[in-house]
């Protein structure tokens, strides 16, 4: 049916300068007769075939993955440095290449006028690329935006409310308006904080000043946030930006974003104009609710939690707790030290009375998840620390003798 | 409770209105027990039921079960059909307009392609000529002349200095515009005049190419075509329709070696082909019928409106000679039918020259008078040609781009230190970038200890041995030794490594191209895009 509604198009060739980067070759420019025939099928080989590469790549790397050989090593392996001292190397690290990054940013600069005349147009700003644009949006903001008010959305942090953001711009408008008329508003105005969504929504969607060009501007950073990716969020937000009042800026991250929204929302809703400006800036504040790889690795954090825990029993407790921890690290081939043993040998240091005694240790150890039971080879029930050696090592000094 | 509520519900002179947007979004029996309701309830509430459907026409049958369907006395209403809209759209912001602007053909091809490919909806390609428009007016100084066309002031050199341009500057930039160089190397004296002149026969031209595609598409009407794949022909500039003018001359050429080459291509099958073609093949009536519409469409040409008006008179007087005086149109076919019957050697001979001479005109049409815009000196002035800064603005491919970014980050930032790298990982570039690279060498999943060994390899050489040989490697350090006593000086601890480490791991996962470990493999990162 589409072929009958939209009569073929020219040439593959032609096409696929469009859907990829390279040049127009004069070859591709010369207008063969029969080309006109092509039934439209064919012409969506050069999109296609760009997206082959991607998934190629995806069954390439599948591949790589399940034949080359799995190494065993695990994160403990680097030998990660305390957490403390991770974090203080963090927050001292410099960044490279200052001058360019800052002269990146001076170089957007150029491009103010056109950001602002395409938000006073209508156009909602989708800025992307690699790096925080949050200083670069901001920056723009306070120099081209002077006239407007601005209200910033930081959708970087875990929640957002927002419909206290929106009590917020309704707020942020209805000053706008009585700045820009003498006299007061006839309607008594009941306060923005019991109002519903709709009725905010369309209050700042009214007719009032409609021939005055003026507007609230939102600006969202990260309108990908873990704060904002609920569906409803976005439907709201999109609502709030379809408002005749409302020019809404917004910068994204994750290459996924566009999933957030259907049609409706892109082209009508949001309109969004594109932007593509790598910044190569840090992700500061972006990245301060995502944990350091190293610093909280098992074993560390394991140790840790497990000496914090057995400080708090008892001293016989935490003695039966030493025997079982010489013996898994006098014996690291087997699956763990067999009840009876761990029984007699706390006998012998007068540290359980009875099995009884010796079961509630057990299971109070087993609450706290410092030991799990298996069956060795010989069916017999072993128990044993969830812990490396190293870790168990630095665990025992901070036991009690 | 819904009960409740129409028994409290006064019983006015008009029915209840009910509108539900999207039928298929509803659960059906919830939607047949309504309908149920309002059945029982139709006679103290008449009510009016208007549903949306997404899909066919026959979803109802679909979604609701029979009893349902009983109860409803059904009317159907579409809206007008895409391609009518779009044709509609198309006809009044190109073809049929007051405003000059215009597009280049290879906007026009991407906007049918974004339209047909990507984004079949009328909203998409009319926004997509707004950023059009909003894109040639931010970055076009000359744009003002548009305003100066609509207000037909075609006497006066245009005023740029009501626009904040002055006169001097506005000419320097007219002149040096690629079309007019390369079409009026000639002309030495380059003032107001001349650009008035320029500008006047750029008009005209832009209006006598629109008369055409107006007159053409009245053809080919019926054919379901739509008009702007005729407008990507008739735009193109390097296409058999557009050879024969010269983009060295304003003038059009008439001589005969163009027209018989022009000839030749006419066995190329083309929707302006097709139009030719059905005009020398068009009985009598419709060809009237045409001629009438073309009359309308070229008053603004006198030489092109004298014959067509002479064909019109000529196939009126057919008709009269057929014995039909009756302006109705059925009437006139039955009364041309017993006119060809009656005589039908001379009606027929008649028809035949009434058609040869519609074929002269398009012929001339085409050949005279359908200059692309782009053929024309000037024409930047009033036509979009930047089509990838119209796709980079409507289609903002994030996967492929911000990979892109990390991988020819160069292209960027263009710092010294890492120039003319080529496959080499260099401790100087950023280092999430140095992450996305090594992580490239891996399969989906990346064990995280190697990862780390790698990168801080990377960090602490001064250069890579890269897969080129230790050459390359000599060639991009100017000063060896230089590099090496600075690389000593200042070794990264490791705590610091692992900062910068981490730091890019949490750099890769905001752009979500990594996930962090899993219980099921703590010791591996899992890699959730895999190039460009």
């Amino acid at each position: 049916r589409k072929a009958k509604l939209f009569p073929p198009v020219p040439p593959l060739s032609f096409l696929h300068s469009f859907w990829s980067d390279g040049e127009q070759t004069p070859e591709s420019r010369t207008f063969p007769s029969a080309a006109f025939c092509r039934p439209a099928m064919e012409i969506n080989d050069g999109e296609e075939e760009e997206e082959f590469e991607f998934s190629r790549n995806y069954f390439l790397a599948k591949e790589l993955g399940g034949s080359s050989k799995k190494s065993g090593r695990k994160i403990s392996d680097i030998d990660p440095v305390d957490e403390q001292e991770l974090r203080t190397a963090a927050n001292n690290l410099e960044p490279k290449h200052e001058r360019e990054v800052a002269s990146l940013m001076e170089s957007y600069k150029a491009s103010y006028p056109e950001w602002g005349f395409m938000l006073r147009t209508g156009f909602g700003l989708l800025m992307y690329g690699f790096g925080s644009k949050k200083a670069l949006i901001e920056d723009f903001a306070s120099t081209s935006l002077t006239e407007y008010s601005v209200v910033v959305i930081n959708g970087y942090v875990q929640s957002i409310n927002l419909k206290q953001v929106m009590v917020a711009i309704a707020e942020v408008w209805w000053d706008q308006l009585k700045a820009k008329r003498r006299n007061s508003p006839s309607q008594a105005q009941q306060p923005f904080n019991s109002r519903s969504i709709d009725d905010l929504l369309a209050f700042m969607d009214g007719q009032e000043a409609d021939d005055d060009k003026s507007f609230v501007c939102i600006i969202v950073n990260n309108i990908d946030g873990p704060g904002l990716r609920e569906p409803e969020s976005q439907h709201l937000l999109a609502r709030i930006a379809s408002c005749t009042h409302i020019r809404i800026i917004a910068s994204i991250d994750h290459v996924n974003a566009p999933l957030l929204w259907d049609k409706k929302m892109v082209h009508t809703q949001f309109n969004w104009y594109w932007y593509h400006v790598p910044t190569f800036a840090p992700y500061v504040v972006e990245g301060v609710f995502f944990p350091l790889i190293l610093a909280h690795s098992s074993t560390a954090q394991s140790a840790k939690t497990a000496a914090i825990v057995l400080q708090s029993l008892t001293p016989n407790a935490q003695s039966v707790f030493r025997v079982l921890a010489e013996y898994q690290l006098s014996h690291p081939d087997v699956e763990g030290m067999p009840i009876e043993s761990l029984y007699a040998a706390s006998r012998e240091r007068f540290l359980v009375s009875s099995q009884v005694t010796l079961n509630s240790h057990l299971t109070e150890f087993k609450d706290h998840e410092l030991v799990r039971t298996r069956r060795n080879a010989d069916g017999q029930d072993c128990v044993y620390i969830p812990l490396a050696n190293d870790g168990l090592q630095k665990l025992l000094p901070e036991i009690n003798p | 409770m819904l009960a409740t509520w129409y028994k409290e519900q006064q019983n006015n002179d008009n029915p209840v209105v009910i509108i539900i947007d999207d039928m298929e979004r509803c659960c059906a029996s919830i939607l047949s027990e309504f309908i149920h309701m309002l059945s029982e309830w139709v006679l103290k509430v008449p009510a009016i039921l208007i549903m949306g459907v997404a899909t066919t026409v026959d979803a109802p049958r679909n979604v609701l079960p029979s009893n349902a369907l009983h109860r409803l006395h059904a009317r159907k209403f579409t809206f007008q059909s895409l391609p009518e809209k779009m044709n509609y759209v198309v006809e009044t912001a190109f073809v049929k307009q007051s405003s000059e602007f215009t597009i280049s053909h290879k906007t026009a091809v991407f906007m049918r392609n974004y339209f047909v490919h990507q984004n079949g909806s009328v909203t998409s390609f009319i926004r997509a000529l707004k950023i059009a428009c909003a894109q040639h007016f931010s970055t076009q100084p000359l744009c003002f002349i548009l305003h100066w066309f609509l207000r037909d002031e075609d006497n006066e050199v245009p005023q740029s200095h009501i626009y904040g341009l002055s006169q001097e500057r506005m000419l320097k930039l007219a002149f040096d515009l690629p079309s007019w160089k390369s079409t009026n190397n000639q002309i030495t004296q380059l003032s107001g005049e001349t650009l008035l002149d320029g500008l006047t026969q750029l008009k005209k031209l832009h209006k006598t190419w629109r008369m055409v595609v107006l007159c053409l598409y009245e053809a080919i009407k019926g054919e379901n075509v739509q008009l702007l794949d005729l407008m990507c022909e008739a735009l193109d500039p390097k296409g058999p329709f557009a050879s024969q003018f010269d983009i060295g001359s304003r003038v059009l050429p008439s001589d005969d070696s163009t027209s018989q080459k022009f000839h030749s291509l006419e066995k190329n099958k083309g929707l302006i082909n097709r139009a030719i073609r059905r005009v020398k093949e068009l009985p009598a009536n419709q060809l009237l019928v045409l001629m009438k519409a073309w009359e309308k469409h070229t008053v603004d040409v006198p030489e092109f409106h004298s014959e067509v008006k002479a064909l019109v008179l000529s196939l009126l007087k057919l008709e009269e000679n057929g014995e039909s005086l009756n302006q109705n149109k059925v009437e006139m076919t039955n009364t041309r039918k017993q006119a060809l019957r009656g005589h039908l050697n001379g009606a027929d001979k008649n028809l035949r020259v009434a058609n040869e001479k519609a074929s002269n005109l398009v012929d001339l049409m085409v050949r005279r008078y359908m200059c692309p815009v782009e053929c024309v000196a000037l024409h930047e002035v009033l036509c979009f040609d930047c089509v990838d800064q119209l796709q980079a603005a409507l289609i903002g491919d994030m996967r492929r781009r911000i990979q892109m970014d990390l991988q020819d980050f160069h292209a960027i930032i263009r710092c010294s230190c890492c120039s003319k790298r080529g496959s080499t990982i260099l401790p100087s570039m950023p280092d999430s970038s140095i992450m996305y690279t090594l992580a490239q060498e891996h399969g989906d999943v990346v064990n995280v200890h190697d990862w780390y060994q790698s990168f801080k390899s990377v960090v602490l050489s001064t250069h890579m041995v890269s897969k080129r040989g230790k050459s390359r490697s000599k060639q991009h350090s100017p000063t060896p030794k230089k590099r090496k006593t600075t690389s000593e000086l200042s070794q990264p601890s490791e705590a610091s490594i692992q900062a910068r480490f981490c730091k890019a791991i949490v750099e890769l996962q905001v752009t979500g191209l990594v996930r962090m470990p899993n219980r099921r493999r703590p010791d591996y990162l899992q890699r959730l895009a895999f190039g460009s």
